[in-house]
């Protein structure tokens, strides 16, 4: 077994920092919604929003990292071995299969990691954070704005964008069980270290 | 250790400065609003605290011709009139005197003389009982103009002593010997000494008649009883001795004794209504003549907490530079250590960085006013101050005596009437939450020769306004119920004569208790067009509320509507988060989850499962 460096200290804080911002943002905003009281509507919102800035700041800072270090490599989708993966999620995993991908530090995403990670970043994530801000900013908008969009739309798309995060959530908490032993992709994650089967 | 690198100092240094630039930005002086451009308050020196204090230039008390005897009210006027030589002119020019307000471009003439309501009536054919309300004396025929019956009353606003009472049937003249009315005597004033001591109005002498329309204390409006000749600030910070002791005059700037402020149309003010800072507003006072456009972002609350203080902390001077004296009434409160928004600190970093980003709750708030009137989240409920308001009056029921024919009156556990011969049965609420509806200011009255449709419930006005219209903004109102009488043939609302003129008048209701007998008289002297059949009918009416105001602390919060369930339940015209949610989309989205989390926990039993059982696909080691 190799002990590889996978995850860098800002990765790990980037991803830790977020996770709790996500986390909190999902609550505080279902509480707005109604399906849940935590808090009043007043303290909700208030989080909701400090929570908003916290993770713009966070996100401006993983953005130019991913292009400084040249980890945005590791998004680059690809179909090899795609086919793989997915089979071994739906099927080779409940009978006892290895897992096809080999992770190396220049390699750490499976394509069908690369796949999913790409249409958060790209589509899922964009359209809560855009529809967030428009609906933060309703008393703003300009003419051309309120001509063809309503707030019922922006509301709907946000809280679509928040059942569709929340979907991923409870995909990606599970697949952190998935690694070599239960809990090593989550050691991995917190030490940066990750325990991998020696393959060549 | 590692040594530090130049990079690490540089970044830190870096880092300080731009903490101490913003933390700059804080002692940023913003202007807080002059503390000596005070708020011209128009006062009385009422004895009594119900008004601030102020010397006035002229003592009454030593007028040559205010000491004399006087006959009664009218003598007493001319006596005014000989220096106030125009006051008599002004008073018959405005609305206290015409009982007449025509109301906007398509001119519904309004005003007591013209509007039929679910409290009272009308006031035709009842005149000596009503118009012991008007500003003045011996009104006592509706269907001619005030000014040729009629001569002003200058006490009853400028009455200082509070002593000053009209008798209640007698046209507005006050007792001139002990006299009774039901049950209580009423005792002559001293209108000598109450010349010499009148004053500004106050919140008593307006109140005099302000609070107690539609028979009682605080029976009509919901917002105006007498709970507030000295109210705690709780009540109304604005009238309150504790909160800034305005008097009535205060916001309902008279000029000339033109009094602006009708409840008949409304300055229900938006963008498109730029008033002017406190003094000189023009026409009348609202909320934003004094708190401005953006009263919850930090500066604007702090300059109208300047004025919200405990008296020592006032403006020495008044408007024309008269110092104020001490006045005997302020107590000490504790309440300016518990005020909203008062530290005379700079704002924290945070809250500059908030307020500079622009989304505090404060900015958002900011962001409703266009939409929700003022008094929507600051008056939460209305008659709190101790005296419950009518809801209900049921003129159907009036006219049942006591066995021996006395009147019945019965009253309900706290003492308050329920059931009277003269009236009927009533109901009072007190801390009522308001209904709400867009307002533009405009009301549209049903009036009397108005065809009604006895289907439903009447109503005797209907708010105008629409959401999106520009310049509406959801309102909170009283809806008075009640059920009166109407012509079932006509479809109209009738007007009853109630009050007997005289031992000999036998077509008054409280005389006969015969309403067919009533209604006919009262038609035949107004020539309103009566079949002979008559009903009753239930009638609703809608009263804006704009007093009351409760401290910033006790406002509304975000949760009275922001949810299900809540205040504006039944404004469904547009999305409000937190209540309006697209159904189908909450489908999707527990659907959506639903299956991730199924599926997750199935996948992990099978992997449990393949896990004890060892499998292995056939063909793989």
């Amino acid at each position: 077994m190799a002990q590889l460096y996978v995850y860098t200290r800002f990765e790990r804080f980037w991803h830790w920092t977020q996770a709790m911002l996500v986390i909190g943002l999902g609550v505080t905003g279902f509480d707005l919604h109604g399906t849940i009281d935590l808090f009043s509507f007043e303290q909700a919102s208030e989080l909701h929003r400090y929570m908003l800035w916290a993770l713009i700041v966070i996100w401006i800072m993983a953005i130019f990292w991913h292009f400084t270090t040249g980890e945005w490599r590791h998004y680059i989708p690809t179909s090899k071995n795609l086919w793989e993966v997915i089979d071994y999620c739906a099927v080779g995993i409940v009978m006892g299969d290895d897992h096809p991908f080999i992770k190396s530090p220049r390699r750490k995403l499976n394509p069908l990691q690369r796949l999913v990670y790409l249409v958060l970043k790209l589509m899922i994530n964009p359209l809560i954070l855009i529809s967030g801000l428009l609906y933060l900013y309703y008393k703003d908008w300009p003419a051309w704005v309120s001509q063809d969009l309503t707030l019922t739309d922006v509301a709907t798309a946000h809280v679509l964008g928040a059942y569709l995060m929340t979907a991923y959530l409870i995909g990606h908490v599970y697949m952190a069980t998935t690694g070599h032993k239960l809990f090593s992709l989550l050691k991995a994650m917190i030490t940066g270290y990750e325990e991998v089967p020696d393959r060549l | 250790m590692r040594s530090i690198h130049c990079r690490t100092i540089v970044i830190l240094v870096a880092g300080g400065l731009a903490l101490a630039g913003l933390w700059g930005l804080d002692a940023e002086a913003t202007p807080v609003g002059d503390a000596t451009a005070d708020q011209g308050t128009n006062t009385a020196s009422p004895a009594d605290g119900t008004g601030p204090v102020v010397t006035s230039t002229a003592d009454h008390s030593k007028f040559k011709v205010l000491q004399r005897r006087f006959r009664n009210g009218p003598d007493v006027t001319d006596t005014c009139l000989s220096c106030h030589t125009e006051a008599a002119k002004q008073v018959q020019a405005s609305i206290h005197w015409t009982w007449e307000f025509p109301a906007g471009a398509d001119g519904q003439m309004l005003g007591k003389r013209h509007v039929i309501n679910s409290f009272c009536g009308q006031v035709a054919t009842n005149e000596p009982r009503c118009t012991s309300c008007h500003a003045g004396y011996d009104w006592t025929d509706m269907a001619k103009h005030a000014s040729e019956q009629a001569t002003v009353d200058c006490l009853v606003c400028h009455d200082t002593t509070g002593r000053y009472k009209k008798f209640p049937t007698a046209a507005g003249h006050p007792a001139y010997e002990p006299k009774t009315f039901m049950g209580k005597t009423f005792q002559p004033p001293d209108l000598t000494r109450i010349a010499q001591q009148v004053g500004r109005t106050n919140r008593r002498s307006c109140g005099s008649c302000h609070f107690y329309g539609g028979s009682g204390d605080g029976v009509k409006h919901g917002d105006l009883d007498s709970s507030l000749i000295k109210p705690p600030r709780s009540l109304d910070v604005h009238m309150s001795p504790d909160g800034a002791n305005l008097t009535c005059a205060d916001c309902h700037n008279p000029r000339s004794h033109d009094l602006p402020g009708s409840r008949y149309v409304m300055t229900v003010s938006g963008s498109d209504n730029p008033d002017t800072p406190f003094p000189g507003y023009q026409p009348r006072a609202s909320c934003r003549s004094c708190h401005g456009a953006n009263p919850h972002t930090r500066n604007e609350l702090r300059r109208a907490d300047q004025k919200d203080r405990n008296q020592k902390d006032r403006p020495q001077k008044d408007r024309h530079g008269q110092s104020r004296g001490e006045d005997s009434m302020a107590t000490a409160t504790d309440d300016s250590a518990s005020d909203a928004g008062a530290p005379e600190t700079a704002p924290s970093l945070a809250t500059t960085l908030a307020i500079r980003l622009g989304t505090t709750l404060g900015r958002k708030l900011d962001e409703h006013t266009n939409v929700i009137a003022c008094q929507t989240c600051h008056i939460p409920s209305f008659a709190r101050g101790g005296v419950p308001t009518a809801v209900w009056w049921d003129w159907s029921t009036a006219g049942r005596k006591k066995e021996d024919g006395e009147l019945l009156i019965e009253k309900d556990p706290a003492g308050w009437v329920r059931y009277h011969t003269l009236l009927g049965d009533f109901r009072r609420e007190a801390d009522v939450t308001p209904s709400y509806a867009f307002f533009d200011g405009t009301i549209r009255y049903t009036l009397v020769g108005d065809k009604i449709d006895d289907r439903e419930i009447v109503p005797i006005n209907r708010i105008v306004g629409a959401y999106g219209d520009g310049h509406s903004r959801i309102w909170p109102f009283k809806v008075m119920r009640g059920r009166q009488p109407y012509d079932t043939e006509n479809k109209t609302l009738l007007i009853n004569h109630m009050f007997p003129k005289s031992k000999e008048d036998t077509g008054a209701f409280w005389e006969m208790f015969n309403w067919v007998l009533s209604l006919e008289t009262a038609a035949e002297e107004t020539g309103q067009d009566f079949s002979g059949n008559h009903d009753f009918i239930e009638t609703s009416m809608h009263w804006p509320i704009t007093h009351m105001v409760a401290p910033a602390e006790d406002a509304l919060r975000c949760d009275a509507c922001h949810t299900t369930g809540g205040r504006l339940e039944g404004l469904t015209e547009f999305f409000l988060p937190g209540r309006d949610s697209n159904e189908a989309l909450d489908r999707f989205g527990l659907l959506l989850v639903g299956f991730m989390t199924v599926g997750v926990a199935v996948h992990s039993i099978l992997r449990i499962l393949q896990r004890s059982l060892r499998l292995r696909r056939k063909g793989k080691k």
